[in-house]
């Protein structure tokens, strides 16, 4: 609907696929600051560690890897369902940093958050969405 | 930090992955890894995530550039 809205300011020399995503990011980030008092955490989906500092539950490594698994659509769609899985505090930033790969400044600024704050966050969302994705990656999909 | 465990080293795997560590740091989150399979078994299945959410966007990048010009001018025909 917003591309819809917005088609009389598309500049034909402009990608389509370009103009779309900026307009995607911008009705996320506005979503972003309505839902921004009932972020969710993603604690649960972070390592949990003994007294002594070691890992709770060993990890393992994934049997495929990324370029491979990439191949294949099914495993595509799947990373695609995990990324949506995830809080959208976290996924705007991983979105934003990890997809778009803007800069962090600018990302900090557009989230009015440090960067320290956007650092910490991106880790998060990286931990969550491994943590998402290893029950799968660790057998074919 | 001269020994660290494994919840030090995955508080800061960002930055060990980013390269943003100091050297003394760095060697010591190595002599870590190199003890530590679980904690290699972490690192390798954290870079295969970042790849794997770069990789599907790349990939929906390139069928984005797909999109017919029809598409658009039809949308501002409707929109007239």
């Amino acid at each position: 609907m917003a591309a819809f809205r917005a088609i009389g300011e598309f500049n034909s020399e402009s990608r389509v696929s370009t103009w779309l995503h900026r307009i995607a990011v911008n009705c996320a980030l506005m979503k972003l600051r309505i839902r921004a008092r009932r972020e969710k955490d993603v604690d649960a989906l972070l390592p949990a560690f003994e007294a002594d500092g070691n890992q709770q539950q060993s990890s393992v490594g994934w049997t495929e890897t990324a370029e491979e698994i990439l191949q294949r659509e099914q495993a595509r769609a799947l990373v695609r369902r995990c990324i949506d899985q995830l809080p959208e505090p976290y996924r705007i930033v991983l979105v934003l940093r990890d997809i778009e790969q803007l800069p962090a400044d600018i990302v900090a600024e557009k989230l009015k958050i440090t960067r320290d704050n956007l650092k910490v966050k991106l880790h998060r969302a990286r931990q969550a969405l491994r943590t998402l994705l290893d029950p799968h990656m660790r057998g074919a999909i | 930090m001269s020994h660290v465990t494994c919840i030090e080293l995955i508080a800061f795997l960002d930055s060990y992955v980013d390269d943003e560590l100091d050297a003394e740091t760095r060697h010591s989150f190595d002599l870590h890894l190199l003890v530590c399979p679980s904690c290699r078994a972490y690192l390798a299945t954290y870079r295969e995530t970042i790849e794997l959410v770069r990789g599907t966007a790349e990939q929906e990048e390139e069928l984005a550039h797909d999109s017919p010009a029809e598409l658009i001018e039809a949308m501002k025909r409707v929109k007239r």
